[in-house]
């Protein structure tokens, strides 16, 4: 409020200020007048004690002070008024007066506040003497107390009515000559009903203007409402029946016939909270008719979310406990679903962004309670995106006359966009179910269309959360139609949106156009979004390890259609993706070929069991026959059969379709496959695999050290092979000792001339499949020595003259029969020349080290018994 | 009644006395206007021309009534139209001097700001009789029974002891010249002060002797 300090506002009650002032008077004329009711009391002067009383009593007339003052003043008196029903108390034992007649004598005040105080406090003496039973006092009491109809007198005086019966009602644990349980809580429902109409009441009273500061004192005030809701709730005998027969009817009746926003919500949301649940269960249908019949400001969102959210922990408890606490005669799920769409339909001002949040809410109660069905969840999604397109249609246009101009609402009149409020909330409510059903979200035929509604970046989002659902999971995936279902939701993921789809979302259209700058190395992508990417791609190529099926056409089949959807992520998708479904394709194949033998053999048995059904031998039962031909027909029949060739062919397709933006994976990728085409004897794939190979080496790697890095592959590969023809051998080899040979560094061309001489001598002679040719390893070792040689950097000479001898010592050891002692001394001899003419420095006294280890160990064998013959000549 | 014949009194002598057949037709009534006493007069005639000694001692009479035959409640609907439509309910017409007036009012339209509202209870003392008539009217309690504005549909319960009251049974045509009315009022106060009443007769009995009241001469 403004104004001048201490001045009153115009018509309304005092400023702060001076309303301290009028509390501070009226506690001295309580203080005075409490002393003097003392002073009477030590004397027994009960007429003088109930004179002070009133005087002290009349304080509480004020209009001056607002409630919270008010309040203060309340609570200085209540100090009184215990000392003075101990008075009375006190008083009747000595036989003086009865408390009844007290109770009569206090009525003689002339002014209502101060007698209804008195009567109370006399009432409550009545009932602890027991000389009158409780319910009737409290009957009287609770009628008496009407006199009061203004609001802040009233309320208080009602809250003085509810702390000094509050012991003293009857309930089931209590005397029946007293009362019975259902005294205890008609009383209490009455009191609360009045206390409530006197609080609505505060809202239209206007000695404080404004109606906001109106709205404050009466949220300040609300406890004094509720408690007598919790005291109905602490009562002792109110059970199921006596709630939903009587307790929440009448208090119901009070929330619909107040009409008051404040009152309704807070009434709404405090039944919720002090009663049991078990309660709310029985009463859901009552509880919730009321709902959409509350006032068009009341926020029934939190009240039914409240609800929810109480009840779904109460089940959750249960469940825990092995206890199932849902309902069997009521549907909840269907009650709170009809709830929600009556508050749907009949409040037209309810924005978009409140109706979503209450059907996550919705949905989430139901993936709680009824984690199983599925067709709830389903319904409610597809309610969700009925809803969405209802409010995003326009509006009919609307004639003079209110009639709608167009009989037909024009389905292809622009739709509103969604808020991003109800974005961010329809995101929220695709996420809900995930969690818990993850795989499981494919059956809800819904969940697509309402995904369908988020513009990109946010279906993306989503996607984002399904894919780790799935992975968290990790349940198989083992038919196409899933698949198909399961890329559908992830299409954000798989592809970059269309123009038409970007458009729809400016962030999209600036990630897209983001990445199309960063593909042309013009500016470097965020390094944020370039991390998210990454893992949201690695998120989705773990999917390809849940791909599972028995059968290996099967699984072929489910790789096939996962390519195609792979298939139009774009270059900078694949290299992400694609690659797990290669070494995924790589293990299914040895099934496949299992598979095609197994195939082979049916058919045959098939064709067999045919013969034999159409030439039967003596004997045979012509019939079984028959039957027999028939299942083997039909159990071919029913076998999705890919030979193994078409798992190689896939692979070549996919790794060619990558080469040119990511040749050093797709080179290492046709190793692998060759490698295993090799294992499983498809030498001839092998060696188209090999060629692939070649191809991409020669055409699309210039730089050096990837060079290197593919060639030392390279050859570790073809050592891993053991089926390749000897002359296709022989060309990969040669070709490959060529490209070692014309490597651009010369420490390079040494170093893999030297690991390519391992091609030459794969096992000793008598292993399977083992290619040697001593003299070639050798000529390899001599020009790698050679090349060495004119190294000009003499350090990197010497260290290359080491890792020779090294590979010398390894085919001398391994029997190679061109590789003879006199080799090994010559090269010893010359490298210790080299060694004695290299400049003093770290990089000498590493190859000193190097060198001495390597002789360390010739010396070691020449000590050693069992080689010690070999050894003898090498000069060290 | 003669109590002793001419003589001399020379000790303290008592005289027993009684007037069996005096009917004592009306309660003792002090009022403002009216006073109804009666005394025992005793007076010594003297000789000669001397003054009597005269001296009187006043007693108070009350008169039991019996208890109405019918005691209808009495019910009323009052109001101003369009602002303000009350129905008052007092439970009875007639009460005894202990009793006590319950009811209540109904408020059926509000759009008064109302204040407050007592009941009173009016002693009307009237004597004489033609022109030179007296009425005096004497507010015997004011007694606040509501705080604040209801709304409509509000009842306000009522309740008055009467026995703390200084009350006398209804007097009416006491002698052909003096009659005391009891009324309750109902009166509403808004907030600018204006008050809006409705005054009803109730009928004052007396059922048991009340030492109190005679002693209050």
């Amino acid at each position: 409020m403004s104004g001048p300090k201490g001045a009153k506002a115009p018509g309304g009650v005092p400023e702060d200020a001076e309303q301290a002032a009028i509390r501070d008077r009226a506690f001295k004329t309580v203080r005075d007048k409490g002393f003097y009711l003392r002073q009477a009391a030590d004397e027994s002067d009960f007429k003088s004690v109930t004179d002070h009383a009133v005087e002290m009593l009349k304080e509480l007339r004020t209009s001056e002070l607002t409630p919270k003052f008010y309040y203060e003043l309340y609570m200085e008196i209540l100090n009184e008024m215990r000392y003075l029903e101990n008075f009375f108390v006190a008083f009747v034992n000595s036989g003086a007066k009865s408390a009844c007649q007290i109770y009569e004598d206090v009525q003689a005040t002339r002014e209502i506040v101060p007698r209804l105080y008195l009567l109370v406090t006399a009432g409550s003496v009545v009932m602890r003497l027991g000389e009158r039973p409780n319910h009737e006092v409290l009957k009287d009491l609770v009628d008496m107390c009407k006199g009061v109809q203004h609001a802040t007198r009233g309320l208080f005086l009602r809250n003085y009515l509810t702390i000094s019966t509050r012991d003293k009602l009857p309930d089931a644990s209590s005397d029946p000559a007293i009362g019975t349980v259902t005294d205890g809580y008609n009383f209490v429902l009455q009191n609360f009903g009045e206390t409530n109409r006197l609080w609505v009441r505060l809202q239209h009273q206007h000695a404080i203007k404004s109606k906001a500061k109106r709205f404050k004192i009466r949220q300040d005030l609300r406890m004094l409402v509720g408690q007598n809701i919790d005291r109905l709730s602490r009562l002792e005998g109110v059970g199921v029946a006596e709630y939903k027969e009587v307790i929440l009817p009448k208090i119901l009746e009070h929330v619909t016939k107040c009409r008051d926003m404040l009152a309704q919500s807070y009434l709404m949301d405090i039944i919720i909270q002090v009663f049991p649940d078990d309660f709310h269960f029985a009463t859901l249908v009552q509880f919730l008719e009321v709902v959409p019949t509350l006032k068009d400001r009341v926020n029934v969102r939190t009240i039914l979310e409240t609800l929810m959210t109480r009840l779904s922990a109460y089940v959750l408890a249960g469940r825990e406990g092995g206890e199932e606490r849902l309902p069997t005669d009521t549907d909840s799920f269907a009650a709170l679903n009809d709830t929600v769409m009556r508050v749907i339909e009949e409040r037209a001002s309810m924005k978009l962004p409140e109706i979503l949040q209450l059907q996550a809410s919705l949905l989430e109660y139901c993936m709680k309670c009824y984690p199983t069905r599925l067709d709830y969840v389903n319904h409610i999604l597809g309610m969700t995106a009925t809803v969405i397109d209802n409010k995003l249609r326009p509006k009919p246009e609307v004639d003079e006359e209110g009639n709608p101009k167009e009989a037909e609402p024009n389905p292809d009149a622009p739709r509103a966009a969604l808020s991003e409020d109800a974005i961010e909330h329809v995101e929220h409510l695709l996420s809900v179910p995930l969690d818990k059903l993850a795989l499981r979200v494919l059956q809800l035929a819904q969940y697509g269309s309402l995904l369908e509604v988020l513009p990109w970046e946010n279906r993306r989002a989503v996607a984002v959360s399904l894919t780790r659902a799935v992975i968290d999971e990790a349940l198989p995936i083992s038919d196409v139609e899933a698949i198909d279902k399961l890329f559908g939701l992830l299409t954000p993921l798989l592809r970059d949106p269309t123009d038409d789809e970007a458009a729809a979302d400016s962030s999209a259209a600036m990630a897209l156009q983001q990445a199309a700058l960063s593909a042309e190395g013009e500016v470097s992508p965020d390094e944020d979004a370039a991390s998210n990417f990454e893992t949201e791609q690695l998120l989705v190529a773990r999917i390809v390890h849940l791909l599972k099926s028995d059968e290996a056409g099967q699984l072929h089949a489910m790789y096939l259609r996962t390519r195609r959807s792979f298939g139009f992520g774009g270059v900078r998708r694949i290299q992400y993706t694609l690659v797990p479904l290669v070494f995924a394709e790589l293990q299914l194949i040895p099934r496949l070929k299992e598979a095609e033998a197994e195939t082979a053999r049916l058919k045959e048995a098939a064709a067999a069991a045919k013969a034999a059904a159409e030439e039967p031998e003596e004997g045979a039962d012509a019939g079984a026959l028959a039957q027999a031909a028939e299942e083997a027909e039909a159990e071919l029949a029913g076998r999705l059969a890919f030979p193994a060739r078409k798992g190689f062919q896939f692979i070549h397709e996919i790794v060619t379709a990558m080469a040119p933006s990511y040749p050093e994976v797709a080179l290492k990728m046709f190793l692998q496959a060759a490698v295993s085409a090799d294992r499983l004897a498809y030498t001839d794939i092998a060696y188209e695999f090999m060629t692939q190979v070649f191809i991409i080496y020669e055409e699309m790697l210039s730089d050096s050290r990837a060079q290197v890095r593919a060639l030392q592959t390279m050859i570790g590969t073809m050592l891993l092979c053991r089926n390749f023809a000897e002359e296709d051998f022989d060309s990969i080899v040669t070709n490959l000792a060529q490209h070692c040979a014309t490597l651009l560094k010369k420490p390079d061309q040494c170093r893999m001339v030297s690991m390519v001489s391992h091609l030459f001598w794969t096992g000793q002679p008598d292993v399977e499949g083992a290619h040697c040719d001593g003299r070639r390893v050798l000529e390899c070792l001599q020009r790698a020595l050679k090349i060495a040689d004119v190294c000009m950097a003499s350090s990197m000479n010497v260290h290359l003259f080491v890792e020779i001898l090294n590979c010398y010592i390894y085919y001398f050891e391994s029997e190679v029969p061109d590789i003879t002692d006199t080799y090994l001394s010559g090269l010893i001899e010359l490298i210790k020349e080299h060694l004695e003419n290299m400049e003093p420095g770290q990089a000498r006294s590493a190859v000193q080290t190097f060198f001495a280890n390597t002789i360390a160990h010739l010396k070691n064998k020449q000590s050693l018994p069992d080689t010690a013959a070999k050894f003898r000549n090498v000069a060290v | 009644m003669d109590l002793a014949p001419a003589g001399v009194l020379e000790t303290s002598a008592t005289y027993d006395f009684a007037f069996p057949d005096t009917w004592k037709e009306f309660e003792s009534y002090y009022g403002l206007n009216v006073t109804l006493r009666y005394c025992i007069r005793v007076t010594v005639f003297r000789r000669n021309y001397q003054s009597s000694i005269e001296h009187d001692e006043e007693f108070a009479v009350q008169i039991l009534q019996p208890s109405p035959e019918t005691n209808p409640p009495i019910k009323m609907e009052v109001g101003i139209e369009d602002c303000l439509h009350i129905e008052f309910e007092y439970d009875h017409g007639t009460y005894h001097l202990n009793g006590c007036v319950e009811g209540r009012v109904y408020f059926l339209l509000v759009r008064i700001k109302i204040k407050y509202m007592e009941i009173a209870v009016i002693k009307r003392e009237s004597a004489g009789s033609g022109r030179g008539a007296v009425n005096e009217s004497e507010t015997i309690i004011k007694y606040e029974v509501m705080d604040g504005v209801p709304v409509k549909g509000e009842i306000i319960p009522l309740r008055l002891y009467l026995k703390p009251l200084p009350l006398t049974p209804t007097f009416r045509n006491i002698g052909g010249f003096f009659s005391v009315k009891y009324y309750v009022n109902l009166v509403l106060v808004d907030e600018e002060d204006r008050r809006y009443f409705k005054q009803q007769e109730i009928t004052m009995w007396r059922d048991e002797l009340d030492g109190s009241s005679a002693d209050s001469k």
